[in-house]
């Protein structure tokens, strides 16, 4: 019954409950990854609110909050247990761009839907990406990006990839792409929103 | 210490040392009262702007 | 008066009409300013960031030409030399952190701590002054040093120089080339003073679970700086509108609930306050402001200029029209990817459907960064000529 609680508390966003929900059943003997769980869980109550327009970016920082709390009590607990996912997805903010407040929307949002989230922060060469696929395999890149004048970076990173032989898909995002931007730096997917990068991943990862 | 003769205020806004503040440190003013005040609004404002300037981004 | 002094009355007289709702004889058209102009040349961006009189000797190559009515965005709003005489953290510039052809990055942090509240609505501008200006800049590391003294010396200095600068490069522009300035002066959303460079984004955003009660306050405590920082930076102009650009206010950031609670009531404040001062603030809407514009519509008639970037523009027409100024009609987007001839259409449109009973303003309706094309810009303002005729 606590885990539906703790659930529902992430979603509500009550974060005294929350973290006493985690002690509670840390202290019950609950595994600590079938706590995440319910963390997860509650996230993706959060992100469907967002995409319904009932949360917003305010409810969404709180919600990363909450959930970093929450981590921080369990991941001690966590060392050597093997946390399954869904596959991994790197993703950034491109070079010369510092706007990450969609990004990490996206980052929390593909965490809770059960995806290995490899996340290089902001302003990020083009060697990095390259350096984070090769590393990790993913099969899919994200790239955020809010300036304009950052857009020639996305082609250029997805150029970086493709001279590295390295082909996973690439979703771009932010809130000045469209189907010519796409097109035109030679992505696989662009979004818009959250919700458009949990649809391509779905699709990319079959789940 | 010159500090102690100083008063605490709070400066309303577009002053950094309000006018009304320094000309009572100043005392009797002995020439042109209005010529000393209206330069001294003019470099207290351009302090503001200063100060302010580098939350105003 | 000389032709250039009647072409500016002219374009000035176009430009405050269609402020004041009305029909002038023409559509006025912004141009664009951005660091665009410099990818034409061989100057380097670090070069024009640092050295105005060389940005303003492209920029005047630039406009030579062209017939527009109204210039809005800086190259130069910043001035590097002044951030690295103080050692100031805020921005890094082409320079000393990036080559010299990249753009400058804000850096953003809680430069004001939540236990900083009390202190700063106390005595805002003190707080400024003997807290928050030593943590953003390194000389100051030590108030009252030799270093920061100089450092201080060197800021007040630069700031003087560059504000008269900028003010002789707008008498030059509306002298020479009969151009009209968009705005004069700034101020911000008291929400935003304190989300952008006081509490940061994620600081403010969880302050509002958190400490609803001293952002209140806080943002109570600003409205009368801002105000008065408006005026100040204007030079008591009030012929043109005040430049607002707003972040924090745009959908998705605050529930309606928030936003009406925590972003409205000061910022409407300061509009009003203005207002009443005969001061029309350019409300830069960054972003979508759709959600909001039933409540923006509660201003005093006229008190706005209102900017459309990523706002629904039908909605905005419909719920503000008439009653406030529109700006905006052409996507920044498209004057990078799109053609001369699609520019034109989009122009096009934009006047039939924005613009048909005045109170229009032609223009781009974000930030113009170095993306954008020459020749868009060109077809951006030739068209308006073609089809902005009332
Ligand atoms: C907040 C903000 C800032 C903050 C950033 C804080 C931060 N930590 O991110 C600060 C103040 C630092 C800032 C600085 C600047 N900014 Co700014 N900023 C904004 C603002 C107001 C909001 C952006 C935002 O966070 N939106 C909310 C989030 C949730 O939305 P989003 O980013 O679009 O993300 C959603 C989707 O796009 C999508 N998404 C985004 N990324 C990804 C990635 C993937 C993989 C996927 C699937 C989806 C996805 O999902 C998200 C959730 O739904 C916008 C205007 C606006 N309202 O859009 C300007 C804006 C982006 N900024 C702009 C500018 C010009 C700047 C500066 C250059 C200006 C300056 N004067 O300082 C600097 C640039 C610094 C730099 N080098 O990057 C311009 C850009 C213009 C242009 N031509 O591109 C804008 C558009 C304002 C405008 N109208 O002109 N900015």
């Amino acid at each position: 019954m606590s885990k539906e609680a703790l659930s529902k508390a992430m979603a509500e966003l009550e974060e005294e409950q929350v973290i006493a929900l985690v002690k509670e059943l840390l202290g019950s003997g609950v595994a600590p990854l079938e706590i995440v769980k319910a963390l997860q869980e509650g996230m993706v109550e959060v992100g469907n609110r967002f995409e319904r327009g009932d949360y917003f970016l305010s409810e969404l920082v709180m919600a990363g909050e909450i959930m970093k709390g929450a981590m921080d009590i369990l991941e001690p607990h966590l060392a050597g247990e093997s946390t399954e996912h869904k596959g991994t997805i790197v993703i950034g903010t491109v070079r010369g761009d510092i706007h990450d407040l969609g990004k990490n929307i996206v980052v929390m949002l593909l965490k809770g839907a059960g995806y290995k989230v490899v996340d290089l922060g902001v302003d990020v060469p083009k060697e990095k990406f390259v350096e984070a696929v090769k590393e990790t395999g993913a099969p899919l890149v994200g790239m955020s990006v809010l300036l304009t004048s950052c857009q020639g970076a996305l082609k250029e990173t997805i150029e970086a990839l493709r001279a590295e032989g390295l082909n996973p898909k690439v979703i771009i995002g932010g809130n000045y792409v469209n189907e010519t931007v796409k097109k035109h730096v030679g992505a696989d997917y662009f979004a818009t929103t959250a919700s458009d990068g949990l649809k391509a991943a779905a699709e990319v990862f079959g789940a | 210490m010159v500090e102690n003769k100083m008063k605490s205020f709070v400066p309303e806004a577009g002053t950094c040392i309000p006018w009304k503040i320094k000309k009572e440190e100043f005392g009797v003013l002995a020439g042109n009262e209005e010529i000393v005040k209206s330069s001294w609004e003019m470099l207290d404002a351009l302090a503001y702007a200063f100060i302010w300037f580098w939350v105003q981004r | 008066m000389s032709d250039k002094e009647k072409l500016f009355q002219e374009r000035f007289k176009r430009y405050t009409v269609a402020l004041e709702c009305g029909k002038p004889d023409k559509v006025p058209v912004v141009f664009p300013l951005g660091e665009w102009v410099v990818k034409y040349t061989n100057t380097t961006l670090q070069e024009a960031y640092y050295n105005v009189d060389k940005s303003n000797e492209i920029i005047g190559d630039v406009i030579r030409d062209l017939d527009f009515d109204v210039m809005f965005g800086a190259i130069n709003l910043w001035w590097p030399p002044m951030f690295d005489g103080m050692d100031c953290k805020l921005y890094k510039f082409p320079g000393i952190y990036f080559e010299e052809n990249s753009g400058f990055q804000y850096v953003e942090e809680e430069y004001m701590k939540a236990e900083d509240y009390d202190e700063f609505i106390a005595n805002p501008t003190q707080w400024l002054a003997t807290k928050y200006l030593p943590r953003i800049c390194g000389e100051f590391a030590e108030p009252g040093s030799y270093r920061a003294t100089v450092a201080l010396i060197k800021g007040a200095a630069a700031f003087a120089m560059h504000n008269d600068k900028l003010t002789k490069t707008g008498e030059k522009w509306a002298k020479e080339y009969g151009i009209v300035s968009a705005t004069t002066g700034m101020t911000k959303a008291p929400f935003d003073t304190l989300g952008d460079a006081l509490r940061g984004t994620k600081g403010i955003l969880l302050d509002l679970r958190r400490r609803p009660d001293k952002v209140l306050a806080a943002c109570e405590a600003i409205v009368p700086h801002n105000i008065a920082y408006a005026m100040i930076t204007a030079a008591g102009d009030t012929s043109l509108p005040c430049f607002a650009p707003l972040h924090k206010g745009a959908y998705p950031f605050l529930s309606l609930e928030h936003w009406q609670k925590y972003y409205w009531p000061s910022w409407k404040a300061v509009i009003e306050g203005l207002w009443a001062l005969g001061k029309r603030t350019f409300f830069f809407a960054e972003g979508d402001w759709t959600p909001y514009l039933e409540k923006i519509a509660e201003l005093p008639d006229k008190s706005i200029v209102f900017c459309i970037d990523l706002t629904d523009a039908k909605k905005a027409k419909k719920v503000l029209g008439g009653r406030f100024c529109l700006y905006g009609g052409v996507p920044t987007t498209l004057l990078t990817y799109g053609t001369p001839e699609e520019v034109k259409d989009c122009v096009k449109r934009a006047i039939d459907e924005l613009g048909g009973d005045g109170g229009f303003v032609l223009a781009a309706g974000g930030v113009v960064m170095s993306d954008a094309k020459r020749e868009n810009i060109v077809a951006m303002i030739e068209a308006a000529r073609e089809y902005g005729v009332y």
